[in-house]
């Protein structure tokens, strides 16, 4: 049934929608973050928690949870390891298929290196896809100086698991130890990174669930995580950062908070980084305009240049706040260097839901909300002098923008981006029946000026 | 059409294009000079598309058009033409092949050129491509270049060709639609080629230059470099692409757009007047529109822009821009839109000529027709060729009759 919006922005995914696509807590580990999800946050929906220890157990606060091995280990855990753990899973296979039964998506968040999570997660993954169900797996990897066995096991563990999941995400828990003031309290450090991380499965599971226009998809995530993957066991293929904000800059500050997030302190973040995934999350009041500036601003302000895939999510409290959480994919470790100096518009790739053309009203709202945006940065300051340029400058018509922080009062400008997903296909019109024209990766019957994201005032 | 006529031949070109089929007729007289009598056109109406035929009945029509009218101005019968080929599949090369000399002496004759205009054949291309044409840019013996090797010694004999090879299915296409009238094909050229010839004279090829055809489906570019074509080039963007880019960035239909460009079309808006409105013209049930003069600059200069760009940078990964040590010569009807000289010598590091007026002898008509650049330069290019055919000689020589071209496409 087609709901139709009732005005402006758009609809934010009932708890209910959420059944049937589970973040699943594996392991001490997972369950801390699980609880810390619930602790943040008001009502996460569809929250599952399994281990081995009977007082995680007891502890969570999660609703539906399980004790797995209670017989065996009576509670007591696996010692760190793997391979008791997953004996139990393969003995409770039935009891916990039944659990999970009707599934659609799982977000498995797991701790590597320990037992519970190591030897289980393989275990699950796998169940899990016997269910046909999409399985993206968060995994925490051990400190560097936890030491070999615990680094080895989580290798193994990571490179078995990549056999049979969706998609596979590794933070390291050494970034805590990059944070500035890592010689804070522990648990308030321990905090942090879960807080990360349930925010990250909170954002993965909403890309999954939601339609709607600048809809990330699974394949696209995929896609881009298995093009830089280097097929090793790597134990750290993803950092996070996050940030939120709200008031009248929040488009601004929020990227402001992001870039500035502890785990993106350390340089290697960016240099080793190959990709990056946006998800911004907000209220029904976020618009159109306001991703956009949000994206372009982040775009701006990345200290190197990368592939942005971004989407907005629509997390059912968020209220006046603006979220945005910020995945940088790429291999600790690889070799490449990466260009530092900037150069000029980069690809930025916009996914729209609607690829086959189809567009329900409940997508689109019957207009694109009249708000403009609070701030558009890239606004020449003088564009009459940019145009003209001194003959000194060669007159460039769009050249470098002025890095000045001055704010514009924002103009009607014609959005190519919003313009692109509505009409991804229509520039071909005219050349709809003959070869495109390809060079060097671009499409040169596309549009020049929408290629170099010139805005044009209508 | 080879017509006699008190001695006088008649040439006719057909250049078969995206915004329109061109047929120019030009009377050769006997002392070699040629006079145009009239060009003859109907629009392609969608058939062509960015230089090749997209929909070969309606290109048939068109070209019946363009040949009726024609034949209407010039009160000719059209039976024979010359062809003009474009399109982005063509890609051109230049290669070096060599070979032994084994006479006695060491003596270079005729033969050995023949030799390595065989070796041509074994060039190895994509089994889907002809070579559509090639030229020897320069012969070279063992103590370097030489302009007359014939009868000189050397122990080997190597020479550069520029060559270019195309899709073999597009060009049967373009063949049979004009063959397929009755008409039948004396020859064919290279856009580039074609345009060359209209705008350069002898002094300008050798000192070296850049030609830049721009047209509504592709742009066509040749360079010449010290009185040979070094490089020729197709660029699959035109004058269209201008349009479709107004179009869609300002929302407007297609012939909208097409007459705003031509009616207001600047790549440099007015610094003075930065809010500066153009109204569009009003259409029946339509409010009236206008859109900003800045915007209209914008998105035309990044297009523009673009497009010489591009065919600079192709120069510059040929190191060709150091041998140049003329001009670049820029024609065609995009090259209409105003403020295209400044924005060429923006981007081009050499002087920039814009040739919208052709000297011709004849009707005076379309001595002001950029547009025409490629029909009315093929009709040069044809009166070259026909001198050349009646006098083989210099390096000029095609390396195959063009029977056999038709023949290895099974069209004859």
């Amino acid at each position: 049934m087609i709901e139709f919006m009732k005005q402006g922005g758009f609809k934010a995914p009932e708890p209910s929608d959420y059944s049937g696509h589970a973040i699943i807590g594996l392991g001490s580990a997972g369950v801390n973050v699980l609880d810390q999800l619930v602790l943040d946050q008001r009502q996460v929906p569809s929250l599952y928690c399994f281990d081995t220890d009977e007082q995680t157990i007891r502890g969570t606060v999660v609703a539906e949870k399980m004790l797995l091995g209670a017989r065996q280990l009576r509670g007591l855990g696996c010692g760190g390891d793997p391979g008791v753990a997953g004996e139990i899973v393969r003995e409770e296979r039935s009891d916990v298929r039944a659990m999970l039964q009707g599934m659609r998506t799982a977000i498995l968040v797991t701790g590597l290196g320990g037992g519970t999570g190591s030897g289980m997660a393989r275990e699950f993954v796998q169940i899990l896809q016997e269910l046909g169900v999409a399985v993206i797996v968060v995994a925490v990897t051990p400190f560097d100086f936890e030491g070999k066995r615990r680094l080895g096991q989580a290798q193994n563990a990571v490179m078995e698991i990549k056999q049979h999941a969706d998609l596979v995400f590794c933070v390291s828990n050494s970034r805590l130890l990059h944070m500035p003031g890592h010689d804070m309290d522990i648990r308030q450090g321990f905090s942090t990174m879960n807080r990360l991380i349930g925010r990250m499965c909170m954002n993965l599971r909403a890309m999954l669930v939601q339609r709607g226009p600048m809809q990330i998809q699974l394949s696209d995530l995929r896609n881009l995580v298995a093009e830089h993957d280097c097929g090793q066991a790597a134990l750290e293929n993803c950092w996070v950062g996050f940030g939120e904000a709200e008031g009248q800059e929040r488009a601004r500050d929020v990227v402001d908070e992001v870039l500035s997030s502890p785990l993106f302190e350390d340089g290697r973040v960016w240099s080793n980084g190959t990709a990056v995934v946006a998800s911004l999350a907000g209220g029904a009041g976020l618009s159109m305009g306001e991703f956009q500036s949000v994206i372009e601003y982040l775009r701006q302000e990345m200290p190197v240049e990368l592939p942005i895939l971004a989407g907005t999510v629509l997390l059912p409290d968020d209220g006046d706040r603006l979220r945005l959480i910020l995945l940088v994919t790429g291999q600790s470790g690889a070799e490449e260097a990466r260009p530092s100096p900037k150069k000029p518009a980069q690809e930025l790739s916009f996914e729209s839901v609607a690829d086959d053309g189809q567009v329900t009203a409940q997508d689109y709202p019957d207009e694109l909300p009249e708000e403009t945006p609070a701030e558009v940065r890239k606004v020449q300051a003088e564009p009459a002098g940019a145009i003209a340029g001194d003959p000194g400058e060669g007159g460039e018509l769009f050249s470098e923008l002025p890095q000045t922080k001055q704010r514009k009062t924002a103009q009607k400008y014609f959005n190519q981006q919003e313009e692109l997903q509505l009409e991804k296909k229509d520039y071909r019109g005219r050349f709809a029946k003959s070869d495109p024209t390809f060079f060097k990766g671009q499409d040169l019957d596309q549009p020049t000026f929408m290629r170099l994201n010139l805005k044009i005032r209508l | 059409m080879i017509w006699k006529k008190k001695e006088s031949y008649a040439l006719t070109v057909v250049d078969v294009g995206t915004s329109k089929v061109a047929v120019a007729v030009g009377e050769l007289k006997p002392d070699g000079s040629l006079v145009l009598l009239g060009v003859g056109q109907a629009e392609s109406g969608g058939a062509v598309r960015k230089g090749e035929i997209v929909d070969f009945e309606l290109a048939q029509q068109a070209i019946q058009l363009a040949l009726a009218d024609a034949e209407d101005k010039t009160e000719c019968m059209i039976e024979y033409v010359y062809l003009n080929l474009t399109g982005a599949h063509l890609e051109p090369k230049v290669i070096r092949l060599k070979t032994v000399i084994d006479t006695e002496d060491n003596r270079v004759t005729q033969e050995h050129l023949g030799r390595l205009d065989e070796e041509l054949e074994n060039y190895a291309i994509p089994s889907e491509h002809e070579i559509i044409h090639s030229a020897v840019q320069q012969y070279y013996l063992d103590n370097g270049m030489s302009c007359k090797p014939i009868g000189q010694s050397s122990e080997t004999l190597e020479a550069t060709y520029h060559i270019v090879h195309g899709l073999r299915t597009r060009l049967e296409t373009l063949f049979r639609s004009v063959m397929e009238l009755n008409i039948k094909v004396v020859h064919y050229t290279l856009s580039s080629y074609a345009a060359a010839e209209l705008v350069l004279n002898p002094q300008q090829k050798k000192e070296g230059a850049l030609v830049v055809d721009m047209g509504a489906g592709v742009t066509d570019y040749l360079v010449y470099v010290d009185g040979t074509v070094a490089h020729t080039g197709v660029l699959a963007v035109g004058g269209e692409h201008v349009t479709q880019d107004l179009a869609f960035g300002l929302k407007l239909p297609f012939r909208s757009a097409e007459l705003l460009k031509i009616n207001h079309g600047n790549l440099y808006a007015n610094p003075d007047r930065p809010n500066e409105r153009i109204v569009l013209e009003k259409e029946v049930n339509a409010d009236e529109r206008s859109i900003f003069a800045e915007s209209l600059s914008r998105i035309a200069q990044a297009r523009v822009r673009e497009t010489l760009d591009l065919i600079r940078e192709d120069l510059e990964a040929r190191g060709l821009w150091e041998q140049i040590g003329g001009s670049v010569h820029i024609t065609g009807g995009a090259s209409q839109i105003r403020g295209l000289q400044r924005l060429a010598e923006e981007v081009f590091p050499v002087p920039v000529r814009l040739v919208h007026e052709f000297s011709l002898e004849g009707d005076q008509t379309y001595s002001r027709r950029p547009d025409l650049s490629t029909v009315l330069g093929l009709l040069r290019y044809a009166q070259q060729y026909d001198q050349l055919h009646a006098r083989p000689s210099g390096f000029d020589r095609l390396r195959r009759s063009f029977q056999e071209v038709l023949a290895s496409m099974r069209l004859f």
